[in-house]
């Protein structure tokens, strides 16, 4: 202690400057003291640098550096494996993959899950690093983990998701561990164990919610809110409901698409009187006569349910408020047969009005029966030309993969039989292909690799013919890698691709070729 | 192929943090065609953004491994080079293939060069054998008398070579001597106004006094000058660590100064500090001429890392060594200039070998050179890496003190801690020994959480650098694995 009160008064005295100040001379008996009183003091200059060069080797020598560690802090040991390890091979792929290619992983950790192998301890941590980003791949994750790779989760609070995964037997186990790093976690821990908690028991979840609600910040409401989409039920509604009152309008928004998605809910309720109240529908007749009384102006009252005074096509179209109603009321209240939608659609001077309102809503109301109805229907009748990416993305994905390939095939056959379809509508066509994010088989992916082909041949650029999206890759047969291979090489020697193209083309066939390899590996480690 | 190449080890070989990333990029055979390979050599064309790909070949027939690209890059090896060998490593095997004319020319070229060095050092080990079978046949007395005329007069020439290098390290010395006068007098100016100045000097401030050590030859206190003016700006409690820096400057000047008063070990290990070269070549003249203070070590020797520093132009990389039956530590420095010149890849953390290795006069811990070096048998192998090292964090610690009173401006201190587990507090990584004494791992370190999950919660033998406040691990390893940790 001493001898730290000495080097302090010798640092400052070193900040100021011997010019300003002397240095003091070390008293004491000690050995470091003994040794440093042999210094010449009287040149302040000399004995301050050359006592500081001795106590620095003096304290580098002596720190006491080997503090202790409470013996209860130990970690556990982890049980054996019992599943055999991915080979090395394998598991190189797999690092390439975290690294390069993240889309592709959960495909690859399938792979590994279905083979009973599991992923080999120095790539745990990654595999659970991934695991942080990508949400939706914790049940592939906790697939390829045996004891090891659990053991590993446990010491990490952020890999906690794998813990409750594994504990899915015992739900009370699982529930009481996110419960209390809902309370204590950070703020990525605690929405990571929010995400798992309405999996597992969303009433539960809800009512802890609700206890911390009004000391959340904004951001973190709205966050929690997003996590409501999994587990939501009427049981919500009444916790829904209050927060359309929330001061910020991100919440507001958030509680509202939350609102919508639950056709009994007093916002699709009042939704559905309002709608009433513009469009004069026979119920028992399914009779429209075209007529709509738009409002005269936005009501204040709306703003609550999540309404835009001023959308993005327009501001304070009279149209776009009841477009947005339309998209929030039940698909139940419209009392119309299959011909009757075409019709309006077709033919209504506001047409497009409720077709978008109607696409929107199938989406919203994508867990009920009836909006798989209707998405069947829409589609039924519309050439993909005719509406926007989002729009269509939205109803194929309410439909089941079958109706998604159907309508995508034949979309294409009856463009192709008129000739009609130009590089554009090509590269439409293969986004919503990629939009679909399901696998496609053997003969549908060879279908879709010659359009894209047609597309790159057609020696326009890359932006003038919207781009086709390199996630094409991740869902086409990858037996197909060493073909497009040879179609590249020679589009490359037959054209000079602009920078875009070659980005494009680089990622697209790197993301095949990578998943190509992936299966053979398979392939050949049986 | 001489050697199973691991994706770490070949990355170790990158030039720098760019090349590692792009190279890691052309690991995929999307980017490949004509990949192919010989028992001896791996090849294959890259494309690139001109209209001819790049042909890359790598010769994998000797221990370090040597690449030739087409593409203008002037690192060395270059971002294909390293894709090949990476996506090698993952592929595991290419189809095999006679090679193309362009790698058949370049094997031939290389294997004429190896044929002239091969001739050169046949030529020259002629010379001595012919000397020592001189031996074995003269009998008669007047040929032993010939012989020992020649040996005469070969001690003769390493004497003479001796003296030359004695003379030529005199004049160095009387240079750097008038650069340190200068150095102590800057010294002394800071501490006569004030460390608080200091974060308002401009960077030319600490430049021009470390360009002028360089230009009186001597580039270890240039280094220590540059190394100080990061000082200001590390945070708190810089002005404490600037004077422990400033001190420790201080007093390897004074004993620069008294270079006749210290032990011929202390004199070689001030001069070494200053920055006087070590010269290969003068070692082993030394070794032949029988000199008390270059020691030799035969052993089995373990390589268990390897740590590469970049300043500026020059690449420093530290290899550590670690012997059996002498539990000696032994470091490998070597150099690289520009970005063309490769570094040394003989010794790759994870070998190991059975050899003769000599030291460079020193204290602490001592630089050294592998003289002789022959594979040692992987099971023997294996077993020896477990019983090397100490067990007690504080045994550990106890030798580095000692080192420490040995040469009190030791940087770096090797360490081997063979029975430790991971433990982690608050945010840091430290290991911990079976008496619960702990042993804080440096932020910088990154795999704290590969090491845990390598281990199980079981303890794990562990090297690395240890710098009297921090521990960076470099490799780790169990009976069955050894894993390359730290560094890139």
């Amino acid at each position: 202690m001493q001898h730290e009160k000495w080097w302090r008064s010798l640092v400052s005295t070193a900040l100021l400057g011997t010019d300003r100040q002397s240095p003091e001379e070390p008293k004491g008996e000690s050995p470091l003291c003994s040794v440093l009183q042999q210094l010449d003091w009287k040149n302040s200059e000399v004995a301050l640098l050359k006592s500081a060069g001795i106590f620095s080797v003096y304290q580098l020598a002596g720190k006491q550096r080997s503090q202790s560690v409470n013996p209860s802090e130990a970690v556990p040991l982890a049980k054996p494996d019992v599943r055999p390890s991915c080979s090395s091979r394998i598991a190189a792929h797999l690092k390439v993959g975290i690294e390069q290619y993240p889309q592709t992983v959960k495909e690859l950790l399938l792979l590994i899950a279905d083979a009973g192998r599991r992923v080999s301890p120095p790539l745990l941590p990654a595999v659970l690093r991934y695991g942080e980003k990508y949400a939706d791949a914790h049940a592939t994750i906790a697939a390829v983990l045996d004891s090891r790779g659990q053991w590993l989760a446990q010491q990490n609070p952020n890999w906690q998701y794998i813990s409750v995964l594994s504990d899915a037997d015992d739900r009370a186990v699982g529930c009481s561990r996110l419960r209390s790093l809902w309370q204590t976690g950070t703020k990525k821990q605690r929405m990571l164990a929010l995400r798992q908690w309405r999996r597992l028991d969303p009433d539960e979840a809800r009512d802890a919610i609700a206890q911390t609600w009004k000391s959340e910040d904004w951001r973190t409401r709205e966050s929690i809110l997003s996590l409501f989409h999994s587990g939501l039920s009427m049981a919500d509604e009444p916790f829904l409901e209050a927060a359309l009152d929330d001061r910020s309008a991100g919440v507001r928004r958030s509680a509202a698409e939350c609102l919508a998605r639950l056709p009994e809910s007093r916002l699709c309720q009042r939704m559905a009187k309002r709608v009433q109240d513009c469009i004069h529908l026979d119920q028992k007749s399914g009779w429209f006569n075209g007529e709509i009384a738009f409002p005269e102006g936005f009501d204040i009252d709306w703003k609550r349910d999540g309404l835009k005074k001023a959308t993005e096509s327009g501001p304070g179209s009279r149209e776009g408020w009841i477009e947005q109603m339309i998209s929030k009321s039940p698909l139940a209240i419209w009392p119309f047969k299959l011909g009757t939608v075409q019709q309006i659609v077709r033919t209504h001077p506001s047409g497009s009005m409720f077709l978008y309102g109607w696409a929107q809503a199938i989406y919203y109301q994508r867990d009920t029966q009836l909006s798989q109805v209707w998405a069947a229907m829409l589609l039924h009748q519309l050439d993909f030309r005719c509406l926007d990416q989002t729009t269509l993305s939205q109803l194929l994905s309410v439909v089941s993969a079958e109706q998604r390939e159907r309508y995508l095939k034949e979309q294409l056959s009856i463009a192709e039989r008129d000739r009609e379809l130009d590089d554009q509508d090509l590269s439409y066509w293969l986004q919503l292909v990629a939009d679909c994010t399901q696998p496609w088989d053997y003969d549908f992916s060879q279908r879709v690799l010659a359009q894209l082909t047609k597309v790159m041949n057609s020696r326009k650029g890359y932006e003038e013919v919207s781009s086709p999206p390199a996630s094409l890759a991740l869902f086409l047969h990858p037996g197909l890698a060493p073909t497009f291979q040879q179609t590249v090489e020679q589009w490359r020697q037959n054209h000079r691709p602009s920078k875009a193209w070659r980005q494009f083309v680089d990622e697209f066939l790197g993301v095949l070729v990578y998943r190509w390899q992936m299966y053979q590996l398979f392939a050949e480690s049986g | 192929m001489a050697k199973v190449w691991t994706a770490s080890q070949v990355l170790s070989l990158s030039p720098d943090a760019g090349s590692t990333r792009r190279g890691k990029s052309l690991a995929t055979l999307s980017k490949w065609s004509m990949l192919a390979q010989t028992k001896r050599v791996i090849w294959g064309e890259c494309k690139g953004s001109g209209k001819n790909p790049y042909r890359t070949a790598i010769d994998l027939a000797v221990d370090e491994p040597a690449f030739r690209c087409s593409c203008p890059s002037r690192k060395f090896p270059c971002k294909h080079a390293l894709g090949l060998f990476l996506l090698w490593t993952q592929a595991g095997t290419y189809s095999q293939g006679d090679p193309p004319e362009w790698v058949a020319k370049w094997l031939q070229k290389r294997d004429k060069n190896t044929q002239r060095i091969i001739q050169k050092a046949t030529q020259s080990h002629a010379q001595s054998r012919g000397q020592s079978q001189q031996e074995d046949l003269s009998k008669t007395v007047s040929e032993v008398g010939t012989l020992a005329a020649d040996v005469a007069v070969d001690m003769a020439a390493i004497a003479k070579k001796i003296q030359q290098t004695q003379q030529r390290q005199a004049k160095r010395i009387e240079n750097v001597s008038e650069g340190v006068i200068d150095l102590e007098q800057w010294l002394q100016d800071i501490i006569r106004a004030g460390l608080a100045d200091l974060p308002n000097q401009p960077y030319r401030f600490w430049d021009q006094t470390a360009a002028r050590l360089v230009d009186v030859q001597a580039p270890g206190l240039a280094r220590r000058v540059k190394a100080l003016s990061a000082i200001p700006l590390s945070g708190k409690g810089w002005p404490e660590r600037m004077l422990k820096a400033l001190g420790s400057l201080y007093l390897l000047c004074q004993s620069f100064k008294q270079l006749e008063s210290l032990s011929p070990m202390m004199q070689a290990e001030v001069l070494r500090q200053v920055g006087l070269p070590q010269n290969k070549e003068e070692l082993h003249r030394r070794a032949a001429a029988g000199d008390s203070f270059v020691s030799s070590t035969t052993d089995i020797w373990h390589v268990l890392g390897r740590v590469v520093i970049e300043e500026d132009v020059l690449k420093v990389q530290r290899v550590w060594l670690w012997s059996v039956s002498s539990q000696k530590a032994a470091l490998i420095l070597s150099f690289a200039h520009g970005r063309r010149q490769p570094l040394d890849t003989s010794l790759m953390p994870g070998d190991s070998f059975e050899g003769r290795l000599l030291f460079y006069p020193g204290t602490g811990v001592q630089r050294a050179l592998v003289v002789s070096k022959t594979e040692a048998a992987h099971q023997s192998r294996l077993k020896s890496r477990l019983s090397i090292g100490v067990e007690r964090v504080e045994a550990a610690i106890t030798h580095y003190a000692q080192a420490l009173s040995e040469n009190p401006w030791l940087a770096e201190f090797p360490i081997v801690l063979s029975k430790v587990w991971l433990h982690h507090h608050s945010g840091t990584w430290y290991l911990r020994d079976a008496e619960h004494k702990r042993l804080p791992i440096s932020p910088f370190f990154t795999e704290g959480w590969e090491m845990l999950a390598m281990s199980g919660g079981r303890s794990l033998c562990v090297f690395g650098e240890w710098n009297g406040e921090l521990f960076s691990p470099l490799s780790a390893w169990t009976e069955k694995t050894f894993v390359t940790l730290g560094g890139r």
